[in-house]
């Protein structure tokens, strides 16, 4: 499967009577996306807001980050299974509107929302500092469950981004890249020397508010299954999670995971990109021993050298972790994990939850528990209402000079297990 | 029967019909210290005692499901508990207020509900 992709750099976004990208400025018609957004009756008011690199902003509590994308296609759209149609998607041609991003903003559990801050300290933490960000503050009408303003705070925010992503159809891409993964046996015959690699991405399926989307299926309920990663690429998996902000991935992070973007750097180089398989994080244990004995079969099936594992979120997870590494180990394939550590404030406790003598290559995204001060910023887009109570925060965490002190936990990709996020060693 | 471990006051009413809910007043540590004292009584554990994306201490229900009692301690759950009672204990005590612990506990609920389809 062959997918070629079109960038279309962007450097500020604005509002302005005529939605379009000109000159590399995405401007956006605030009454066009506030009818989108409040087709939905669920929801009573819609806010819009945009916050740039550098800017004195922080947003929170932040729910999910999108990236504008389009196929250039007649019969497939991206977000399939979602939005339009179901169509198999990863081939054909797709535009991004590159440096754009949709930020949901609302709080639907109190203390799983995540923090952005767009300059400062907070903002070397995340990913999404760097980009120019269109913020929508939601407020759901009066009573609605939380599982359902997810739903309807997840679906608003996917439309938005798929319809400013149909903006850059027409658009000249600044650069074009092509991505291809070939079948097992015709990847084996063009390169016969190469180390062949699987990529093993796990997907948070616990259950409500802890859900992962692929092609509109609920992840928890299917069975560990492989997908071309060029489909990633386009929007099969989504996210619809409501956890921890540092490691969880938002819609942006499967979009433009940098495990199939390096793999696929190295390809028919060092490495053959043998393929991909998804597979899911429940809380019956049984569950877990089902999904695992599946990815390591798949793997299997691919014939493959090696393996790369990367985790979503962390607690329960870390047995998925691990179940994977070991029964893949056992099939004689090395494999290495990229996770987090939830080492403690000082660093001095057990990283994860559960471990394996298997697990003897692992790439750490950070330690969620590391404690920060974030400096008081200008302006505030959302609220600082739970800044407490969020996974990180805690109580009187909010200083009189109006930093609030917080773990890495609450900041939006903070230790992204897939590698997304900015802390190194190097 | 299989048994549900809780100290979720929701639990209850829904779970009554499918397992033996034992139900206790007291801390998530507390739930999940009795816990591990069946699972090396021979209960096997059937769901993972620790949450998956909300850090530990930081929430104020747990809900863990075993099975009766059927035999020999099993060593892999043993690892698993033992492992979530050595993390609980070492985590910070939070504060939690009356409209977040309707949240929790709806959320409690619904992650052992949403696994049992």
């Amino acid at each position: 499967m062959k997918l070629e992709v079109g960038y279309v750099d962007i450097k500020d976004i604005q509002f302005g009577a005529q939605a379009e990208v000109r000159g590399g400025v995405l401007y956006v018609n605030e009454d066009a996306v506030k009818e989108i957004v409040l087709a939905d009756g669920r929801i009573a008011e819609v806010e819009l807001d945009i916050a740039r690199p550098g800017e004195s902003v922080r947003i929170a509590p932040v729910k999910d980050v999108i990236e504008p994308r389009t196929k250039i296609c007649n019969d497939c759209n991206i977000f399939p299974g979602v939005l339009g149609k179901v169509k198999t998607v990863g081939a054909g041609r797709t535009h991004v509107l590159k440096g754009a991003a949709v930020v949901t903003c609302g709080q639907i559990v109190g203390f799983q929302e995540g923090i952005i801050d767009m300059t400062g300290l907070g903002a070397k933490y995340t990913p999404f500092s760097a980009t120019n960000n269109l913020v929508l503050v939601f407020t759901p009408k009066e009573g609605l469950e939380p599982h359902d303003y997810e739903q309807a705070l997840r679906m608003a925010g996917l439309k938005v981004a798929a319809y400013l992503g149909d903006l850059a159809k027409e658009v000249t891409p600044d650069r074009v890249e092509t991505y291809e993964t070939l079948p097992p046996l015709k990847s084996k015959e063009k390169y016969p020397d190469l180390p062949r690699v699987a990529y093993v991405k796990m997907l948070q399926t616990q259950g409500l508010l802890h859900d992962t989307y692929v092609y509109g299926v609920d992840m928890k309920q299917s069975l560990s299954t492989m997908l071309h990663p060029t489909e990633v690429m386009d929007g099969a998996i989504i996210s619809g999670n409501c956890v921890s902000a540092c490691d969880k991935n938002t819609t942006y992070h499967h979009l433009n995971n940098p495990v199939i973007h390096d793999l696929f750097e190295e390809h028919g180089k060092s490495l053959v990109f043998a393929g991909m398989v998804i597979t899911n994080e429940n809380v019956y244990l049984m569950d877990k021993e089902r999904s695992s004995d599946w990815a390591a079969k798949l793997v299997q099936m691919m014939d493959v050298d090696g393996v790369i594992i990367t985790q979503e979120g962390f607690g329960n997870p870390d047995t998925d972790l691990m179940m994977n590494c070991k029964k893949i180990e056992a099939l004689g394939i090395p494999t290495v994990i990229i996770t987090d550590e939830y080492a403690g404030r000082d660093g001095t406790s057990q990283s994860l939850a559960d471990v394996d003598v298997a697990a003897n290559a692992v790439v750490t995204g950070g330690n969620a528990n590391e404690v920060v001060t974030l400096p008081k910023l200008d302006r505030v887009i959302g609220s600082l209402k739970e800044v407490d109570v969020i996974a990180g925060g805690f109580e009187n965490n909010t200083l009189e000079d109006g930093s609030i002190v917080v773990e890495l936990q609450a900041i939006i990709g903070a230790t992204n297990e897939m590698g997304f996020n900015k802390m190194s060693a190097r | 029967m299989d048994i549900l471990l809780t100290n979720n006051p929701e639990c209850g009413g829904y779970f009554g019909k499918i397992y033996r809910v034992e139900y206790m007043d007291a801390p998530p540590l507390v739930v999940l210290t009795r816990a591990r004292d069946m699972v090396h009584l021979g209960h096997g554990l059937l769901t993972h005692p620790l949450a998956g994306g909300l850090p530990p201490g930081s929430h104020p229900y747990r809900s863990v499901v075993l099975t009766a009692a059927d035999g020999a301690p099993c060593a892999k759950s043993i690892g698993i508990i033992e492992s979530a009672v050595e993390i609980y204990t070492k985590a910070p005590n939070v504060a939690f207020s009356a409209e977040h612990l309707k949240e929790y506990a709806a959320l409690d609920l619904k992650l052992i509900k949403g696994g049992n389809l």
